[in-house]
């Protein structure tokens, strides 16, 4: 009896896969980002990492040494445990940010797009008023207005839950800023999608379904929203470093985070005023950020040649 | 010669002239004669009745000349400014002051009386409200008038002549010239201001640039918020000939960094504030130019009194007590000063007693956690989250997250920090619209009732809600006393009171540490109260 072998078609996720993993840049990009998150997530629960608001007045400015691995800072406080701290602070920012952004932008591009006429047309513009105000003026105004209401949502949640105001504030304190940055950061995002949302609605399956009696949710959903996921992805990665960035430029005029808590914008600055005299202070925070920023830029990069082979420049 | 030939000559020409080293700023304003001067906040107002900044201080005394001007040479001593002499009765209480007939204002209208008793109404005036009012208070009924309980024509002072000023005191006051150099003793153009509004229009215009009238050494030239605030000589001014520069550029730079890079990066020729950890690097770096003065001022936390808990006494102590002062100084200043439980600085002959209070840093300590736990938050439970305000210059925050962390240590109670811009510090603070404000006092003259006169209530910048009757009436008997010891007992009564109930924290009486060009600047020489005249520095290229 002869016997049949299919073999399995590689799906255009797995093809991708396959390329990315081809992507040395990319793939040690992803790597180091992996054990940066771990480091910045995990390691400060070890006990081994001193507690980054501990001053210590009488070991100021002091070298790197075995209990001090980056040495201490201006207060005499661990600069190792303040950057992994002000690394979940700052990752932390880029992550939810860019979450917020992205279903902000999703939603807004694919209801432009697949409704079309007038109502894109005025999504459209209201758009392009957006992008003609200034983004960082935007974001200071709106962080502003929204710090009273967070300061007392903080208030309520000690008191409900009883957790130390210690552990809750450094991370409910940033809430404005996810806010303010995610809710003002998805205009690219949405006229990307939009445009994306155009090419496939008229393609002939779209046409199909429709004839088939789908409704607009199930199609908008099932059919164009995954096939716009390789786009939104590589836009994703390469967006949180500018989310990033926007978070220290807060931080750097005072909006950001709140003393003594840091973010790797706010040691930066501290580091920068103490150059001449102190430069491990903004050495060992600006290889953090540089770093996590080229890794985040290359594994956008690798992700985009994947997903999209026809981009490729080589 | 072909093209191309032509175009690398062309491209080599440019590179080179590229290439030929530039002169800094210092160096060409130098050569002007202009003096660039680091002048720690933007100023606010050149209304020396609106001003109360230090930077704005140091604006107007070169644009407006009260009836007499500091010496160049001598720290304290005062010459004749629009005022050519003067003579006062046996107990110093009635002063006539005769003005030079050819003072004149940069319009070209003489200075007379009249305008020194105008711009005294105006600060004195109920309706105009001025925050510096107090320092006019030596005047007979001066008090009652900006109160509203009196008249005008009663206060002490007529213009009895044009040119002949008559200043009657409330008690004797033979230390009237030295008051008398402070800003808010200056006249102002009283035909220009009701030319523009008149006396009580707070947002009159007559401090532009475009209005602008006086008759100090300088006009104002021109300014650009943020970036600087120039003035160039007043050809009208008495002394014109003696003007020993070409005019000068204030630039408004609060981080002290960036001032120090600013100077060694060759744009200014003396900077405002060299910052503590800067002070060996700046100090290696230019040891001819290093400079450290001492200085008549205090730094210290204000507390808004008008709130739960600091409302209440034993809270306050209890952060007084908990901030280790000589490990702030030591460390965290670096030997900006010398730490301190009291307010007025040493000075002027005068001294306050210490409150009794424990001596080492544990001791104090623990008293601060048994006051907390009396006031009903014991080891910091239930006590709110106070905020702690500083303006965002970089010393005062790492201050403020220095005391954080010791409240925080020692009390556990935790504060936010507020960091805000100059302007947004000082309208919170004047509106009283705080917890905790970081805060410094300079003395506007030497003596110590700059400092205590601070703590009246209601007074324009006591800014704390905080008042005591024993004290005012302290203070007022030090008013009315000839007698110097007195008088010195009297203000020693009313600090103590003050400080027995702490509506401030002091801290540390500070020192100032800057940087001045050697080789651009001559004639330089420390002040007490840094209030140098500026038209004595001579610039060279």
């Amino acid at each position: 009896m002869a016997k049949t072998t299919y073999t399995q078609g590689n799906s255009l996720w797995q093809d991708a896969m396959l390329r990315l993993r081809r992507n040395r840049a990319a793939m040690v990009s992803l790597a180091f980002l992996c054990l940066m998150l771990l480091a910045c997530f995990v390691l400060p629960l070890f006990p081994f990492i001193a507690n980054p608001n501990a001053t210590d007045l009488n070991n100021i400015a002091a070298p790197c040494s075995l209990a001090h691995p980056f040495g201490t800072d201006q207060l005499g406080r661990d600069l190792l445990a303040r950057v992994l701290y002000g690394g979940r602070i700052s990752l932390l920012v880029g992550i939810v940010a860019t979450v917020v952004a992205l279903i902000i932008g999703l939603v807004y591009g694919l209801i432009s797009g697949y409704v079309g006429g007038k109502t894109d047309a005025f999504m459209m513009r209201t758009v392009d008023v957006l992008f003609a105000l200034p983004f960082i003026v935007l974001v200071i105004v709106f962080s502003l207005s929204i710090e009273e209401p967070s300061r007392r949502l903080t208030a309520h949640i000690v008191e409900l839950t009883g957790w130390s105001r210690e552990s809750v504030a450094p991370i409910l304190g940033l809430v404005p800023l996810f806010i303010a940055i995610g809710a003002l950061g998805w205009l690219t995002l949405a006229r990307i999608v939009r445009t994306q949302t155009l090419e496939i609605k008229s393609q002939e399956y779209i046409m199909a379904a429709q004839s088939l009696g789908l409704g607009h949710m199930r199609i908008l959903f099932r059919h164009i929203a995954p096939n716009l996921l390789g786009t939104v992805v590589v836009y994703t990665t390469l967006a949180v470093p500018g989310i990033m960035l926007t978070e220290s430029t807060l931080s750097f005029i005072g909006l950001g985070v709140k003393a003594p808590n840091s973010s790797w914008g706010t040691l930066i600055k501290e580091g920068a005023d103490r150059m001449e005299v102190t430069p491990e202070l903004i050495i060992f925070p600006a290889a953090f950020f540089c770093l996590t920023l080229l890794a985040l830029n290359f594994l956008g990069d690798g992700l985009r040649d994947a997903i999209d082979p026809k981009s490729a420049k080589d | 010669m072909n093209w191309k030939c032509a175009i690398a000559v062309l491209l080599l020409g440019s590179l080179l002239t590229a290439c030929k080293e530039q002169k800094s700023s210092a160096e060409k304003f130098a050569e002007d004669g202009i003096l660039l001067i680091g002048n720690n906040s933007e100023p606010q107002s050149q209304d020396p009745h609106k001003a109360t900044a230090v930077a704005d201080g140091k604006i107007i005394c070169t644009l407006l000349e009260g009836l007499v001007r500091p010496s160049p040479t001598e720290d304290g001593a005062v010459l004749p400014g629009t005022a050519e002499r003067w003579e006062h009765n046996d107990t110093a209480d009635e002063w006539t002051f005769h003005l030079n007939p050819s003072a004149k204002w940069s319009d070209g209208r003489p200075v007379t009386a009249n305008d020194f008793a105008y711009a005294y109404q105006r600060l004195l005036h109920p309706k105009f409200a001025g925050k510096y009012a107090e320092m006019l208070y030596p005047l007979r009924n001066a008090e009652n008038f900006s109160k509203g309980l009196c008249n005008w024509e009663e206060v002490g002072v007529k213009a009895v002549a044009p040119h002949t000023l008559r200043l009657s005191l409330s008690g004797p006051t033979p230390h009237l010239l030295r008051l008398l150099l402070h800003y808010t003793w200056f006249p102002i153009p009283a035909h220009k201001v009701e030319e523009l509004g008149g006396m009580l229009d707070r947002r009159s215009l007559w401090t532009r640039p475009e209005h602008w009238v006086g008759n100090g050494a300088y006009v104002l030239a021109a300014h650009r918020f943020n970036d600087y605030l120039s003035v160039s000589p007043n050809p009208q001014y008495l002394r014109a000939s003696e003007l020993k520069n070409k005019g000068i550029r204030f630039l408004p730079i609060v981080n002290g960094y960036t001032e120090t890079r600013m100077y060694l990066g060759g744009k200014l020729h003396i900077t405002n504030n060299v910052p503590p950890e800067m002070l060996a690097y700046a100090q290696a770096e230019r040891p001819s130019d290093f400079c450290r003065d001492p200085y008549y001022c205090t730094i210290f936390y204000r507390l808004n009194t008008s709130r739960a808990p600091l409302n209440d006494s034993r809270v306050r102590r209890a952060l007084h007590l908990a901030i280790d002062r000589e490990a702030l100084v030591n460390k965290v200043v670096r030997g900006a000063g010398a730490p301190s439980v009291t307010f007025t600085p040493p000075g002027a002959g005068y001294a306050v007693n210490a409150p009794t209070e424990p001596t080492t840093q544990a001791e104090r300590e623990e008293e601060a956690r048994r006051l907390l736990a009396e006031a009903g938050y014991a080891e910091g439970k239930k006590f709110p989250v106070l905020e702690l305000m500083t303006t965002s210059r970089d010393v005062q925050r790492v201050m403020a997250e220095t005391i954080q962390a010791m409240w925080e240590k020692v009390l556990g109670i935790h504060v936010d920090i507020r960091s805000c811009e100059w302007t947004a510090y000082k309208s919170a603070q004047q509106n009283m619209e705080y917890d905790i404000s970081s805060s410094s006092w300079s003395g506007d003259y030497l003596d110590p009732a700059t400092f205590v006169e601070l703590w009246r209530s209601g007074g324009g910048n006591n800014c704390t809600g905080w008042g005591n009757p024993e004290a005012d009436a302290a203070l007022s008997a030090a008013r009315n006393t000839g007698h110097a010891e007195q008088r010195q007992r009297h203000l020693q009564q009313a600090e103590e009171l003050m400080l027995h109930e702490l509506p401030i924290l002091p801290l540390y009486h500070s020192q100032r540490t800057y940087l001045r060009s050697s080789r651009h600047i001559d004639g330089w020489q420390p002040r007490l109260l840094d209030n140098f005249p500026l038209d004595a520095v001579l610039v060279k290229p």
